[in-house]
């Protein structure tokens, strides 16, 4: 692991402190439903009195009427009992419905919390975190806070309520009882604190397990057609029953020990039972107690350790809602790494003028990006994982070295250079994806670091390199560019973008729908879709990166004849490694091994007889002429 | 019931398990409902006779009973995690399994979040329900049933009032299943589109920065949180006014109960002894029932989550092996297609697993889009394979080709024109709608799709790499493959030097997405992933887009070397990509509009000579 939390992200060996930290964050979130606790707590109060009450009168009815045969008495009684657990039924059906509302409500704003700051998460810690863990934690981990509160709180509640309700009848009922009682209280506390650390410790393990099985399901399934291709289901097949195997043996562990923890209980009462059933019949032989007392104490012995059994194990559950809640926060701490200034104003209307000052990035020297997870290996491929951490850093690579370029409004610059010579890093630092290490890049003459990211963005059209659809029509897939066109403005865009004949070809035209990532159509179709896309946006800067590799060159051609017209008075940044697409640039940087090495315009550089020349001529080497043709050539 | 009914069958290998559960879960019962027998005895035969020894004697039955109950809990524990948790991991790596077989026109038409909620929290739901549902209904049962006995056999008219109780409950019990069961496979599903929507957002998580849509995605989410969140809280509502309902009638029973027995024992029919007993027998006995609506609502639950692993289990793959798979040896290569058509279902099916037409919903206002055909006025057929398709809409069409052992192939046109599709069939990613694809002349669908896969190395045109090292990401079709011969394939998919020169060379991290690695360098490590499985068919699918000019003719007069025999399929956009092919198509609309060699389709093709002067005009 490279940086943040040690080996796997996992808060492991979590000293106790901390846990109460956990509890008073999950408190805070509490807060805004303060009122409504407060009077989930008076009803919890009053039903919980109320059915507390209800044995004490039964006992009373033995005592007071049956035994001396007053039924008119019994019948004001039966009817007192009844009224009080009607009573008791109303207070705990409101309670229940006011907490059903607020548990979810709790829940879903912790969820809507962590999504929200995911969606600010600077793309470094994207890089490093596998899209299936951190949707377990927006997913499992919450449903785990979610099992515990929301059940939780009342029974908790009425539980302790029952508990010391329980306790002061029983004291006022016989005293001596009551304090032979309170000897098996330690009894208990040591058993669940033991019993609750073990459980505490699995708990994590399972939720951190569900992270990574979701991690190996996530990859594999969104890769599931690279596994087929390589015929390597019975491979994948083996790294996840191996992550699946992790899982249950910690649910196993967590299992266990949750279901010992009640029969424990049982078990302990039943002893008490028989304990108070020697001494209460000792007591009763000589006459010193009632037996309806003692009828009404075993009851009260009863009643005194289901709550305690159910605090107990609430006790339990709330380990795994603190599993993860932990994993929650541990989320929600991991700052973004690229960041408005406080203050930072947004960027006005621009004209486009860019300006790279000896601008240096290497991808390593961002500042910790903390990757939650392990994003290494998971063991995916058994037998090869290296231990994750405990690597020396090695030096960071440079990715760019004092690049320098400037773009007046409305120019457009070709970046061209071998594969991994850092273009589309140039693209990434200019919508501040990520900060540069050193220099700075301009943007009419603001630094981009002084401004509010997304007012930039905003006025970037980028179509990237890894083209991407999400789900739902083609219509809305154009209109992500901007949410408030109106369909003929899309159906604008896609015309110029060359994609609207093919668009309207399909089955269900603008309404036809994407499946995931776009699989459902060909990677030159989403490329014009993207494309259409940033058009839709109206930039006054286009960035379009190998937007058209996989797009065929005639329709290329067509293209690019809409595009000229497009980009006049935009400033736009094009990479590309057909030379006939960046021909018609103003400015050609050539990029290789991390710095511009030729600039000037297309005529300029072949005259150079450098790099350039080289490039452009491989291209037309083979074809034309007398092609030093490779061997292995056949005839056709 | 029928899902929950599947899932159980999972406990076949756990029989023995399944009995010492059964019976640790009766002991501790019988056990508990001994201790108010015994109460009564202590004070009728000891108290009220002022006999010590009877009080001893009932203590101590309670005590064993105690320590008995508590042995036997343990095992109970042990069974029940043993069960449940073996039964989830089975169904877990069945689930997996089978989605690793869907074919691409499966998976095609589904949701990777919608999968992985089935996998991960619908077995879990299920789980919880064999975990602590069956147990602890198979404990209310045997409390209930255990404890009506004693009270019928201390008093059976007393009893009667308990079991008309019962009935009424029964009834609340079964109208709350039927209402609140098919709520929570809504709420299932709603959980599955959350998990989609986030699945999307934070695999193109670089679309949304670079649109500056993150508000956009926050209020995406916050409307299918909240719909997710107002389903949880429908059902909680019945569950929070059920539990009352019980509640009362339960203590309303007691009630009469005791004012039934209460004339009884002033009449003198009944001893006080035995009514506190009944009383007693009335709260353990009745106080499960409380419990009930958790169970029932467990019960509802994991029936909702089980119908729906059961829906992926149940879903064929569309491509399934022949039952005799022709026996071929040292295949050659030789590839022909005979007069073969294809589409793709031009719309999703509504049927529960596979992703419902409204997508995940990101721009609301558009609402679903159920149905293709009635918006373009189009007829729909479905299809031999399942794919449902307009009439007439035809992605391939009529294709005949043939390819000799060790040739290169190129195929060449506009975009959509069908050359993915028409590689993708070679593997048996899809299988035809008519005509026939033969590798060495035999039937690709006669061959063991393993082997067959084996033998064709692909480079899909979208590069996917996984989490894992460089050299782990190449050697992926070999994972036994020794590290020279993983840096040959490096070195001949001209990936070898940019590799060394990454901080850890081979042992280097692939970032989520690749996003370490720029276009070109993934896309060489994918050929280098294809190359390593010495294929005897390769198939480059636009796979050196953003490979520059340079390192792709390195990377061709590597391939030229090295792959010598290897039959070669290469879809394109660069003439100068293909010229040195010894066959090049030239699709158009789904059929071949001309094949030659490079000179004669410049002389003879018209397509051909456009796509060349569009790439070469002023050359």
């Amino acid at each position: 692991m490279r940086l943040g939390f040690g080996g796997g992200g996992m808060l492991t060996g979590e000293a106790a402190g901390n846990t109460r930290h956990t509890l008073l964050r999950m408190a805070a979130y509490l807060r805004p439903y303060r009122l409504q606790l407060l009077i989930v707590a008076f009803f919890v109060t009053i039903s919980t009195v109320l059915r507390l009450i209800g044995p004490m009168l039964l006992g009373r009815a033995i005592d007071l009427y049956i035994v001396t045969g007053d039924i008119v008495g019994l019948r004001t009684l039966v009817n007192q009992i009844v009224a009080v657990y009607v009573g008791a039924a109303g207070a705990s059906a409101v309670q229940g419905l006011i907490m059903v509302v607020l548990g979810q409500r709790f829940v879903s704003d912790i969820r809507a919390g962590l999504f929200t700051h995911l969606q600010e998460m600077s793309m470094a810690f994207h890089d490093r975190n596998q899209v299936g863990d951190l949707m377990s934690r927006i997913t499992n981990d919450s449903e785990a806070i979610n099992r515990t509160l929301s059940n939780g709180l009342i029974e908790f509640t009425s539980n302790i309520l029952l508990l010391g309700g329980t306790f002061v009848a029983m004291f006022l009922l016989n005293w001596q009882l009551a304090l032979a009682m309170t000897v098996i209280m330690p009894l208990m506390l040591i058993i669940t604190g033991e019993v609750t650390r073990r459980s505490r410790a699995a708990f994590r393990t399972v939720q951190h397990n569900l992270g990574a099985l979701n991690a190996v399901m996530e990859e594999n399934i969104t890769g599931a057609r690279v596994v087929q291709a390589f015929a390597r289901e019975k491979e994948v097949y083996a790294t996840f029953h191996d992550v699946n195997s992790r899982y249950r043996k910690a649910g196993m562990t967590a299992d266990i020990i949750t279901a010992a923890l009640g029969p424990m209980f049982t078990t302990m009462m039943t002893i008490t039972v028989a304990v108070a059933a020697l001494l209460g019949g000792w007591l009763a032989i000589n006459g010193t107690l009632e037996v309806g007392v003692l009828a009404a104490f075993i009851i009260y012995i009863m009643n005194f350790f289901r709550p305690m059994r159910g605090i107990a194990m609430l006790y339990n559950q709330l380990q795994s809602a603190l599993a993860g809640a932990e994993r929650i926060f541990q989320t929600l701490d991991v700052k973004p790494t690229v960041t408005d200034r406080p203050g930072a104003p947004p960027l006005e209307e621009i004209e486009g003028e860019v300006e790279f000052d000896n601008v240096s990035f290497s991808y390593d020297a961002e500042p910790p990006a903390v990757p939650v997870s392990n994003g290494r290996g998971n063991g995916r491929l058994p037998g090869a994982a290296a231990p994750p951490d405990l690597k020396d850093e090695p030096e960071p690579e440079r990715v760019l070295e004092n690049i320098s370029l400037h773009a007046r409004p409305g120019a457009t610059i070709a970046l061209v250079g071998p594969t991994g010579a850092g273009k589309t890093t140039i693209i990434s630092l200019l919508s501040r994806f990520y900060d540069v290490d050193e220099g700075s890049i301009r943007v009419d003459g603001h630094d981009i670091r002084d401004i509010q990211q997304g007012s930039l963005r905003k006025q970037l059209g980028i179509v990237l390199q890894d083209t991407f659809l999400f789900s739902g029509t083609v219509r809305e897939n154009i209109r992500y560019g901007r949410l408030d066109a109106t369909d003929e403005e899309v159906v604008a865009a896609a015309e110029l973008a060359n994609a609207d004949s093919f668009i309207r070809l399909l089955p269900g035209g603008y309404n036809s729908q994407v499946s995931e990532q776009g699989n459902n159509f060909s990677e030159g179709q989403r490329q014009l879709i993207a494309i259409a896309r940033a058009i839709l946006a109206d930039p006054r800067i286009l960035i379009l990166d190998e937007a058209t590799s996989s797009v065929d060159t005639r329709t290329e051609v067509q293209l690019q004849q809409a595009l000229l017209r497009l980009l006049e008075g935009r400033t736009a940044f094009v990479i590309a490694h057909r030379l006939s697409t960046i021909r018609n640039a103003d400015e050609v940087l050539v990029v290789n091994d991390h710095r511009i090495i030729e600039r000037g315009s297309h005529e300029e550089l072949l005259a150079m007889k450098g790099f350039y020349h080289d490039l452009y001529t491989s291209q037309y080497m083979r074809v034309k002429g007398a092609q030093p043709v490779p061997e292995g050539q056949e005839a056709g | 019931m029928s899902g929950l009914a599947r899932v159980i069958r999972y406990l076949r290998p756990y029989a023995w398990m399944t009995v010492l559960g059964i019976v640790t879960t009766i002991l501790p019962v019988l056990m508990e409902l001994v201790t108010p027998r015994m109460v009564q005895f202590i004070i009728d035969q000891g108290i009220r006779a002022g006999d010590m020894t009877a009080v001893w004697q009932g203590s101590g039955i309670m005590l064993l009973a105690a320590i008995l109950g508590a042995g036997t809990t343990i095992g109970q524990g042990i069974a029940r995690a043993q069960i449940s948790q073996g039964i989830a991991f089975d169904l877990r790596n069945d689930l997996f399994r089978h989605i690793q077989r869907f074919s691409f026109a499966n998976l095609d038409r589904m949701q990777t979040g919608q999968l992985m909620t089935r996998v991960s929290s619908d077995v879990d739901v299920a789980r919880m329900f064999l975990s602590a549902g069956m147990a602890l209904l198979l404990r209310t049962l045997l409390m209930v049933i255990g404890s009506l006995a004693m009270m019928l056999v201390i008093d059976w008219r007393l009893g009667l009032i308990m079991v008309a109780m019962l009935i009424i409950s029964g009834s609340v019990i079964f109208w709350f299943l039927r209402v609140v069961g098919p709520l929570f496979s809504i709420v299932q599903q709603k959980l599955g589109k959350l998990n989609t929507l986030v699945q999307e957002n934070l695999a193109g998580v670089h679309v949304v920065k670079a649109f500056v849509r993150e508000q956009y995605e926050i209020e995406n989410f916050d409307r299918d949180n909240v719909d997710y969140m107002e389903q949880n809280i429908k059902v909680g509502r019945y569950l929070a006014l059920v539990m009352p309902v019980l509640l009362v009638l339960t203590n309303l029973g007691a009630t009469i109960a005791i004012w039934r027995g209460g004339i009884d024992v002033i009449g003198g029919r009944l001893t006080i002894g035995e009514l506190v007993a009944f009383s007693n027998y009335m709260l353990i006995g009745m106080s499960p029932l409380l419990l009930l609506s958790n169970i029932l609502s467990m019960i509802s639950r994991a029936e909702a989550s089980s119908k729906r692993v059961v829906e992926v289990l149940d879903t064929e793959p569309a491509i399934q092996p022949p039952p005799t798979p022709a026996v071929i040896t040292e295949p050659a290569g030789e590839i022909s297609f005979e007069n073969v058509s294809f589409h793709y279902s031009g719309s999703r099916i509504r049927r529960g697993l596979e992703s419902d037409g409204s997508g995940n919903g990101r721009a609301p206002a558009q609402g679903g889009m159920p149905d293709a055909a009635p918006a373009n006025g189009q007829m729909l057929t479905r299809t031999r394979n399942g794919n449902v398709r307009p009439i007439g809409e035809e992605v391939l069409d009529g294709i005949s080709l043939h390819a000799a052992a060790g040739q290169k192939v190129a195929l060449m046109g506009a975009t959509g024109s069908g050359k993915s599709t028409l590689v993708n069939l070679i593997p048996r990613f899809y299988d035809t709608e008519g005509g026939v694809v033969k590798i060495d002349g035999v039937d690709v669908r006669d061959w063991e799709p393993v082997q067959l896969r084996q033998e064709i190395g692909v480079v899909l045109q979208q590069t996917t790499l996984f989490a894992g090292t460089v050299r782990e990401n190449i050697a992926y079709g070999r994972p036994d493959a020794s590290i020279e011969e993983v840096v040959n394939a490096a070195q001949a998919a001209q990936a070898h030097d940019f590799i060394m020169q990454m901080p850890d060379q081979y042992e280097s991290m692939v970032e989520a997405r690749g996003a370490n690695l720029s276009g070109g360098q993934k896309q060489r490590i994918a050929i280098a992933r294809a190359l390593l499985t010495r294929p005897s068919v390769l198939i480059l699918d636009d796979s050196t887009s953003s490979v520059d000019l340079d390192t792709e003719l390195r990377l061709q007069e590597a391939l030229a070397e090295k792959m010598e025999g290897t039959t070669t399929f290469i879809v394109a956009q660069r003439i100068s990509s293909v010229v040195d092919a010894d066959l090049i198509l030239v699709l158009d609309d789904g059929k071949i509009a001309a094949q030659g060699t490079h000179e004669e389709l410049l002389a003879g093709s018209e397509i051909y000579q456009e796509i060349y002067y569009s790439q070469f005009e002023e050359a």
